[in-house]
C-alpha cells in the first residue's frame, strides 16, 4: 500500500511537471518575444575597466544571437545593438557594414546612412564600409551621386580588391539604373570575405536575373500578341515561360506599360 | 637584500602552496580555450574577437588573483601573529614589506607569462600569426599590478580579508574612471575634483588593448612614463604600509 502510494505520488508528480513544461512552451509559442534590454554604452564604458573592446564583442555576439533569431519578424533594436557596439569599439567595421547592409531592411535608411559615414568619419579601414554606403545610396536613396562618390572611395580605400575600381569607373557610364545595381551586388558577391554579405549578394543577383528574364519574355509575348502583359501569369498561358522563378527575397513582380518586369505594390 | 630575498621567497612558496592559486589559473586557462568556441559566432571576427577576449581574460583574472592575495598575504601574517614574532628578529618593517610585494609580484608575473603564452598559441593556433605587439600590453599588465598589490597592501593594514578584497575591487573600478573627476564640477569643486584625480590610481595609465589589436602602438615613452608613474605610487604606498605596521607592532 505504501509503495503504491509511494509509485503514484511520483507519477502525479512527473505528470504536473510535464504539464506544466508544455503549457509555458504553448504560452511562450503564442505570446510574442520580449524586446531585449541594452545597457546604455556611457553606462559600459563606467564600468567595464577599460576592456571596451572585450565588452563590444559580447554585445556583438548578442546583436547576431538576436539578428539570427528567426522566431522574430522584426528587429526594432538593431540600431540600439550597433549603436552600442560602435560606442564601445569605434573602429569595428564589420558592425558598420553589418548595420548598412541590414538596417535598411528594418526600415533604418537613414540611421544606416548615418551609421556608415560615422565609421568613414571614425577613419575605419575596410573598404566594405564605403561600398555598402555607396550600395544604401544606390538602392534605397536612389542617389547616384553619392553612390558613386562612396564606390570612388571604396576603390581608394587601401586593401581593395582590384575590380571595386572597376566597378567604380564603370558606374556612372553602366546602362539603366538594374544594371549599375547588379554591378554594385556582383562587386559584394566577389570580393567580400564576409559570409552574410555574399549570401546577401546571391540573393540579389538571382532577384535580378530574374527579372532580366521576365523582361526578356515580355518581349516575346510583345511579338505574339502586339501587347505586353501585365502579370507573369500571362506568359504562362502562351508557354513563352514554363514556371514562373521564385525570387529569393520574396517578392512578386507585375510588368509595367514599358514591359518591364517591376515589384509588385 | 639576502633577508628580502627569503622573505619574497618564502611568500612565494606560501602562494604556491595554495589550492586558490591554481584554481584560478585552471579557471583562466579554461576561458582562454572556451574564447575559440565563442569567437566562432562572430561572423568572421575570429581573430579580433580572441584577441580582445584573451587580453582582457589575461587582464581579469591576473585582477582577481592580484587583489586575493594581495590583500591575503598581510592579512594571513596579521592574523597569525607570525608579524608579530617576526618584529623581535632583526628583520625590519621595510624588508619585510618589500620581500612581501616582491614575493607576491614574482608569483603574479608567473601567472601572468603562463597565460600570455597560452594566448599566443591559441591566436598561433587560429592562423593570427604572433601577436607581437601584445607583448607591449603585457608590460603594462606588470607595471599595473605593482600598484594593485601596493593597494591591497595598504589596505589590508586597516581592513580584515574580505573587506581588504572588497575595497581593492572598488579602487581598481575608480581606477580605470578616474577622469570622470578631472572633469566634474567648476571652481571649489573642480578643484576637489582634481585632488581626487591626482590621488587615486590611474589605471588607464596601463590600458593600451582597445588600440593594440588593431595595430597601434602605444609608443615606449608611455611605457617608461607608465613604469616610472607605477613605482613612484607603489613606493608611497608600500612606505605608508610600513609606518602603518610599525605603529601597529609598537
Amino acid at each position: 500500500m505504501k509503495r503504491f502510494f509511494l509509485i503514484g505520488s511520483v507519477l502525479a508528480l512527473a505528470a504536473i511537471s510535464i504539464f506544466s513544461l508544455y503549457i509555458s512552451d504553448a504560452e511562450a509559442e503564442i505570446s510574442p518575444k520580449p524586446q531585449p534590454f541594452i545597457l546604455d554604452s556611457k553606462i559600459i564604458d563606467k564600468i567595464d575597466l577599460g576592456l571596451h573592446n572585450a565588452a563590444s564583442d559580447m554585445i556583438w555576439i548578442s546583436t547576431i544571437q538576436y539578428f539570427g533569431d528567426n522566431t522574430r519578424k522584426e528587429y526594432p533594436k538593431l540600431l540600439d545593438y550597433l549603436s552600442t557596439v560602435v560606442s564601445l569599439d569605434p573602429l569595428f567595421s564589420r558592425a558598420y557594414s553589418f548595420g548598412l547592409l541590414n538596417l535598411p531592411g528594418e526600415g533604418n535608411i537613414d540611421q544606416a546612412i548615418f551609421l556608415g559615414q560615422t565609421g568613414l568619419d571614425r577613419s575605419v579601414t575596410d573598404w566594405e564600409v564605403p561600398y555598402y554606403l555607396a550600395t544604401t545610396y544606390h538602392i534605397f536613396k536612389r542617389d547616384q551621386q553619392a553612390a558613386a562618390k562612396y564606390l570612388q572611395i571604396a576603390a581608394d580605400t587601401k586593401g581593395a580588391p582590384s575590380n571595386i575600381s572597376y566597378i567604380a569607373a564603370n558606374y556612372g557610364s553602366s546602362g539603366d539604373d538594374r544594371n549599375k545595381t547588379i554591378l554594385i551586388w556582383q562587386g559584394i558577391y566577389e570580393n567580400s570575405n564576409d559570409l552574410d554579405a555574399k549570401d546577401k549578394a546571391e540573393k540579389y543577383l538571382s532577384h535580378f536575373l530574374i527579372m532580366n528574364i521576365l523582361d526578356d519574355a515580355a518581349i516575346k509575348y510583345f511579338g505574339k500578341t502586339g501587347n505586353f502583359p501585365k502579370t507573369p501569369d500571362e506568359l504562362l498561358f502562351l508557354n513563352i515561360l514554363r514556371e514562373i522563378p521564385s525570387d529569393p527575397l520574396g517578392f512578386k513582380f507585375i510588368f509595367n506599360e514599358k514591359g518591364q518586369a517591376v515589384l509588385s505594390e | 637584500m639576502k633577508k628580502i630575498w627569503q622573505i619574497a621567497q618564502y611568500t612565494l612558496k606560501e602562494i604556491f602552496r595554495d589550492r586558490i592559486f591554481f584554481v584560478i589559473i585552471g579557471f583562466s586557462l579554461l576561458y582562454l580555450l572556451a574564447i575559440i568556441l565563442l569567437s566562432s559566432l562572430s561572423l568572421g571576427q575570429d581573430i579580433k574577437m580572441i584577441k580582445d577576449l584573451g587580453l582582457a581574460g589575461i587582464y581579469l583574472f591576473t585582477l582577481i588573483t592580484t587583489i586575493f592575495f594581495g590583500s591575503l598575504t598581510l592579512n594571513r601574517e596579521f592574523e597569525s601573529r607570525t608579524y608579530d614574532q617576526l618584529s623581535i628578529r632583526p628583520v625590519s618593517s621595510h624588508i619585510f614589506i618589500l620581500g612581501k610585494f616582491i614575493g607576491l609580484f614574482m608569483a603574479m608575473a608567473l601567472n601572468i607569462i603562463v597565460l600570455y603564452l597560452i594566448y599566443l598559441i591559441v591566436i598561433l593556433a587560429k592562423g593570427g600569426g604572433f601577436d607581437a605587439l601584445s607583448l607591449i600590453q603585457t608590460l603594462f599588465l606588470f607595471e599595473e599590478i605593482t600598484i594593485v598589490i601596493s593597494l591591497n597592501f595598504l589596505i589590508s593594514t586597516r581592513f580584515p580579508h574580505l573587506g581588504t578584497i572588497t575595497l581593492g575591487a572598488i579602487m581598481v573600478v575608480l581606477g580605470h574612471s578616474t577622469i570622470l573627476f578631472k572633469t566634474v564640477g567648476i571652481g571649489f569643486t573642480k578643484f576637489i575634483g582634481l585632488l581626487v584625480y591626482y590621488l587615486l590610481p590611474n589605471l588607464e595609465k596601463f590600458n593600451y588593448r582597445n588600440s593594440i589589436v588593431y595595430g597601434q602602438h602605444p609608443g615606449f615613452e608611455n611605457l617608461l612614463l607608465a613604469a616610472f608613474y607605477a613605482l613612484a605610487y607603489s613606493a608611497i604606498l608600500l612606505i605608508l604600509t610600513t609606518e602603518i605596521i610599525k605603529k601597529r607592532t609598537r
